[in-house]
C-alpha cells in the first residue's frame, strides 16, 4: 500500500489527475451499471432517463436549502424529486388515463424545465453551473481533493465510491427480492414480496446514483452509463449474476477508455465515455456469440446450407434408385452456386465422390441421404393415412418436414402407419441406416 | 418602445406556428405510442448539427439539415435494434439518445476548443433553446417547414387515422403501413428539427407530448384533438417566447415547457369529463346515490311487517338498522323528507305518552318517527326488490357469499338477462319475499327491458 502510494506520488501531477479522473468515472460506472442492468431487465430504460432529468429541481432545492455543495442534502433532494416523478407519472397513467410514455414525458420534462429555471433564477446564490449539471465536469472534480492516508483523494471519488458500495449492498441484500420482482412481479407478490416497494426502492437508488454521478458525467449522459452497460451485458448472457458482472466491466471499459480518449482528443470526458459505451454496445450487438446480429445471420446461413446439402444428397439417392427422375429434376430448386458449394463441402466431408461424368454418393453420404428419403416418405404416408390429404398435396409438405425429423421421430411415425414398406406413391420406404 | 418590437413579433409568430405544428404531429405520435421516440430523435440531432458546423460553418439551413439526417438515423437505429436484437425498445431509445448526444457533445467541445469562430454559441443555443438569436430568414424557414408539415398531415389524414387506431387492420387492408410509419417519423423529425432553435434538444419532446396529452382531457376523436392540441401548442409557444423575451436571463426552452405544463395542469384539474375534479364529483354523486338506495331499502324493511299499512318508523330504530354513522343517517332522513318520500309521524310510545300525559308529550321536541309516503313506498320497494334479486342471484347462481358484494350498488336490470331475472322474481315470489306484493316484473323508469336481454 505504502509502496503504491509512493509510486503514485512520484507521478507527474497531470498524470495523477488523469488517473483520478479515470477512477472517478469507474466508480460512477460501477453503481450505474449495477442498477441499470435491472432497469434494462424490467424494461424501464426510459424511467432511468426520466429520473436522470427529473432529479434536477430536487438537486437545486437541496443545494439552496443547505447553502453548500455538500453532497448529502443534494442527494436527499434528488432522491425525493426522482421518487416524486416516478409516483406522479404512475398516478397520471392510472387515475388520469394518460398513456404511459406520455405520462413519463409530461412529468420529467416539466421537472427538468423547472430545475433549469431555478438554476437560472438563483444563479447568483447557486454555485451550480447549468453546464456542469448537464454535461458533468470530470476534469475539474478530480482537482477538489481531501488528504487521506497521505494521499490527495478527490472528494467526488469518495462520494461516488460510497454510493457504489451502497448500491452493491442494496443489490446483495435484496438479491432474491430484486430478482423475483424483476422477472415475475406476480410471483413476487404471491410470495409476499411487495413488487411495488421493491420498485420504489430501486427508483430511489437510481435517483441517488444519478445525482452522485452528476459531477462525473452530467445529468444527460448518466443515462449512457445506466442503460448501455446493462443492455450490452444482456446481449452476452442469460444469467443475472453474470450479467451484472459483465455490465460493470463494460462500464469500466467505457469509463477508462472514454477518459483517455477525451484527454487525447482534448474534448468532453462525458461525451467520449458515452461514445465508447456506444461502441461497446455496437460491437456486442453485431458480434455477441448468441444474440448478436452476425451470429443470427450465420445461424441462418448454416441452416440454409444444411438444407442445400441434404437436398443435393437426396436427389442423388433418388437418381440411384432410378424411380423419380422427374421429381428429382423438380427438386433442383437452389441456386447453382449454392449447390456447387454444397457439393464441394460434401466431398470434403467424404459424403460425395467424383464419378464418371458426375457425382456419386459414398457410404456415409448414402446413409445420410437414406435417412432423409426415409423421413420424407414416412411423412407422406402419415399425411395420406392420418390426415387424408390427396396425393398431389403430399410432396411439398414432406419436402419441408424431412429436414426436421430425427430418427426417433421417424420411428414413431412409422409405428402409426398401416403401409410401412412403401409411400403413397408406391415408392419403397428405406430402413433406418445403421450408424 | 412599442409593446412588440418587429423582431419580437417575428419570434412570436415563429414559435406560435411551431407550437401548432408540433401539437398536431404530437397527437399522431402519442396515439401511435411513439411519444418518447421524439426524445431519442431530438437528442440524436446534436452530432448532425456539429458535423454540419464543421463542414459548412454557421449556416442555419445546413445545421438543420445535419440535424435532420442524424435524427432520422437515430430513430431508424432504434427501430433496427428493436427488430434484430433482444434489447427492447425502451432501452434502445435510451442507448441511441445517450450515445448520439454524447458523440455530439464530444464534437461540440472539440469545436469549442479548436474553432476560432465565435459562432460556437450557436450550437449551445440548440441545447436549451434560444429564441433571441434568430433572424428573419431563420424564421421564414421555420414557418415554411411548419406549414408544410401541417399540409402533409392534412393530405394523409385518413391514412394516419387508420395507422393510429388500427394498424393491423390497415396492414390487412393492404395499406403501406411501414411507409406510412416512415412518413410519420419524417414529419416528426422535421418538426423536432425546426423546434430545436427555439425549444432546444433536451426539452423538444415536451412540445410533442404535453399539448396532445392536455388536449386529450377535453376532447375525443382525432380531428378535434389535433385542432385543440395545435391550439394548445400555439398558445404554449407564444406565451413561452413572450416570457423569455421579457425575462432575458431565462433560456427559452424551459420557459416554453413550463407554460405547457401549466396548461396540462389546468386541463388535468378542470376538464369537464376526464379532469380529476369532474371524476371526483362523479364518484361522489355515485356514492350518494348508492347510499340513498341503501337507505330506501332499510326503510322498506322497517315498514315491511305492517304492509300494506304504512307503519310509523321510530327514528332511533332506523338509526340502529343503518350500518354507517348516525350523522349520515340523519342527513339521509332529511334528504328523503325533502324528496317527498317520508312524512312526519308519531311513534307508538309517543302516541301513548300523548294520550296519558299530553303536556309532557308536547314538551318533547320535534318528531321522533317518520312514515313512508305512497311515492316513497314505491321507491323503497323498488330498491328492496333490486337488492333481494341480486342477493338471491349471487347466492344461488354465482355462489358468492353475500357479505362480499354490496347489492345496493348494482343495477340488476342492466346486468342480468331477462329470463334469469324472471326466474329470480319467481323464486322470491314463491318465498313471499318479493317487494311490491308480488307485482309483475317491471322495468325501472328509463331503463328499457330490451337493454337487459
Amino acid at each position: 500500500m505504502n509502496w503504491l502510494a509512493e509510486q503514485f506520488a512520484a507521478l507527474s501531477p497531470a498524470v495523477q489527475a488523469t488517473l483520478w479522473t479515470v477512477l472517478i468515472a469507474m466508480a460512477a460506472a460501477t453503481s450505474s451499471a449495477l442498477l441499470g442492468s435491472y432497469l434494462v431487465l424490467r424494461r424501464m430504460g426510459l424511467v432511468g432517463d426520466a429520473i436522470s432529468h427529473a432529479v434536477l429541481p430536487g438537486l437545486v432545492v437541496g443545494f439552496l436549502m443547505s447553502g453548500t455543495r455538500e453532497l448529502w442534502p443534494m442527494l436527499l433532494g434528488a432522491a425525493i424529486a426522482g421518487l416524486a416523478m416516478t409516483y406522479l407519472a404512475e398516478w397520471l397513467r392510472r387515475h388520469a388515463q394518460v398513456e404511459a410514455g406520455g405520462a413519463l414525458g409530461v412529468v420529467f420534462t416539466s421537472f427538468f424545465a423547472l430545475g433549469v429555471i431555478l438554476i437560472n433564477l438563483y444563479a447568483s446564490q447557486v454555485d451550480l453551473d447549468p453546464g456542469c449539471v448537464l454535461y458533468g465536469a470530470l476534469g475539474t472534480s478530480a482537482l477538489d481533493t481531501i488528504r487521506i492516508l497521505g494521499l490527495d483523494v478527490p472528494r467526488s471519488f469518495l462520494s461516488l465510491g460510497a454510493v457504489a458500495l451502497l448500491d452493491l449492498a442494496f443489490v446483495a441484500v435484496f438479491w432474491k427480492e430484486l430478482k423475483i420482482s424483476s422477472f415475475d412481479p406476480a410471483l413476487a407478490t404471491t410470495l409476499g414480496i411487495s413488487a411495488i416497494v421493491m420498485n420504489y426502492l430501486l427508483m430511489g437508488s437510481v435517483a441517488v446514483t444519478v445525482v452522485a454521478g452528476f459531477e462525473a458525467v452530467g445529468s444527460i449522459l448518466i443515462i449512457a452509463m445506466l442503460i448501455v452497460p446493462g443492455a450490452t451485458a444482456h446481449l452476452f448472457t442469460d444469467r443475472l449474476a453474470t450479467m451484472l458482472v459483465t455490465a460493470v466491466l463494460v462500464g469500466w471499459i467505457a469509463a477508462a477508455g472514454g477518459c483517455l480518449l477525451a484527454v487525447h482528443f482534448d474534448t468532453s470526458e462525458a461525451g467520449m465515455i458515452s461514445v465508447v459505451a456506444g461502441a461497446e454496445f455496437a460491437l456486442a450487438a453485431l458480434a455477441a456469440p448468441r444474440y448478436g446480429i452476425a451470429a443470427r445471420i450465420l445461424r441462418g446461413f448454416a441452416f440454409a446450407f444444411r438444407i442445400v446439402q441434404e437436398d443435393v444428397l437426396a436427389r442423388l439417392y433418388r437418381l440411384e434408385e432410378g424411380v423419380a427422375v422427374r421429381d428429382a429434376g423438380a427438386l433442383a430448386m437452389h441456386r447453382p452456386a449454392a449447390e456447387r458449394l454444397a457439393r464441394i463441402y460434401l466431398r470434403a466431408r467424404r459424403q460425395l465422390t467424383r464419378a464418371a461424368g458426375g457425382w456419386a454418393l459414398t457410404e456415409r453420404g448414402r446413409a445420410r441421404a437414406q435417412a432423409l428419403v426415409r423421413s420424407h416418405r414416412l411423412w407422406e404416408g402419415y399425411l395420406s393415412e392420418q390426415l387424408r390429404l390427396p396425393l398431389d398435396h403430399l410432396h411439398e409438405a414432406a419436402h419441408r418436414m424431412e429436414h426436421y425429423m430425427t430418427p426417433q421421430f421417424a420411428e414413431k411415425v412409422e409405428e402409426r402407419l398401416v403401409q410401412r414398406d412403401a409411400d403413397p406413391h408406391g415408392r419403397r420406404i428405406p430402413p433406418q441406416p445403421s450408424p | 418602445m412599442p409593446f412588440l418590437e418587429y423582431n419580437t413579433a417575428i419570434v412570436l409568430g415563429g414559435t406560435t406556428l411551431l407550437g401548432f405544428a408540433s401539437g398536431v404531429i404530437g397527437v399522431l405520435g402519442l396515439l401511435r405510442r411513439r411519444a418518447l421516440l421524439g426524445d431519442a430523435l431530438a437528442h440524436a440531432t446534436l452530432p448532425g448539427i456539429c458535423l454540419a458546423f464543421l463542414l459548412f460553418g454557421r449556416q442555419f439551413g445546413a445545421l438543420l439539415f445535419g440535424a435532420l439526417v442524424t435524427g432520422i438515423a437515430g430513430v431508424a437505429l432504434v427501430a433496427l435494434l428493436s427488430r434484430y436484437t433482444r434489447i427492447k425498445e425502451d432501452a434502445n431509445i435510451g442507448i441511441v439518445l445517450s450515445v448520439f448526444f454524447g458523440g455530439g457533445l464530444a464534437l461540440s467541445t472539440y469545436i469549442q476548443k479548436n474553432s476560432v469562430d465565435a459562432a460556437q454559441a450557436g450550437i449551445n443555443g440548440f441545447i436549451l433553446g434560444r429564441t433571441a438569436g434568430m433572424v428573419q430568414a431563420d424564421l421564414i424557414f421555420i414557418c415554411t417547414a411548419a406549414v408544410a408539415v401541417c399540409f402533409v398531415v392534412l393530405l394523409f389524414y385518413k391514412e394516419f387515422k387508420l395507422l393510429c387506431f388500427d394498424p393491423d387492420f390497415a396492414a390487412v387492408e393492404g395499406w403501406p403501413v411501414v411507409r406510412l410509419d416512415f412518413l410519420l417519423m419524417l414529419l416528426l423529425a422535421v418538426t423536432v428539427v425546426i423546434g430545436l432553435p427555439a425549444v432546444g434538444i433536451v426539452l423538444m419532446v415536451a412540445m410533442l407530448i404535453v399539448p396532445p396529452a392536455a388536449a386529450r382531457f377535453w376532447v375525443a376523436g382525432l380531428a378535434p384533438m389535433m385542432w385543440l392540441a395545435g391550439a394548445f401548442g400555439a398558445l404554449t409557444g407564444a406565451a413561452g417566447s413572450l416570457t423569455s423575451t421579457y425575462a432575458a436571463d431565462l433560456p427559452a426552452g424551459p420557459v416554453i415547457v413550463l407554460c405547457g405544463s401549466a396548461l396540462f395542469l389546468i386541463s388535468l384539474l378542470f376538464a369537464p369529463r376526464r379532469g380529476i375534479l369532474a371524476r371526483a364529483r362523479d364518484r361522489r354523486r355515485w356514492r350518494k346515490r348508492r347510499a340513498i338506495r341503501g337507505f330506501l331499502r332499510i326503510l322498506y324493511e322497517a315498514s315491511e311487517a305492517a304492509l300494506p299499512e304504512r307503519a310509523a318508523l321510530p327514528i332511533a330504530d332506523l338509526l340502529g338498522r343503518f350500518p354507517g354513522r348516525a350523522r349520515e343517517a340523519e342527513a339521509l332522513v332529511a334528504h328523503a323528507a325533502r324528496a317527498g318520500w317520508l312524512e312526519r309521524a308519531e311513534s307508538e310510545e309517543r302516541a301513548a305518552l300523548r294520550r296519558s300525559a299530553p303536556r309532557a308529550a308536547a314538551a318533547a321536541e320535534g318528531d321522533d318517527a317518520v312514515r313512508l309516503t305512497a311515492a316513497g313506498l314505491q321507491k323503497a320497494a323498488e330498491a328492496a326488490r333490486i337488492h333481494r334479486l341480486w342477493q338471491h342471484y349471487l347466492r344461488t347462481s354465482a355462489h358468492i357469499d353475500r357479505d362480499i358484494v354490496d347489492p345496493d350498488a348494482e343495477e340488476i336490470e342492466s346486468i342480468l338477462p331477462r329470463a334469469v331475472l324472471a326466474q329470480l322474481e319467481e323464486d322470491l315470489k314463491n318465498a313471499g319475499t318479493l317487494p311490491g306484493g308480488g307485482a309483475p316484473v317491471r322495468a325501472l323508469a328509463g331503463l328499457p327491458r330490451e337493454l337487459a336481454t
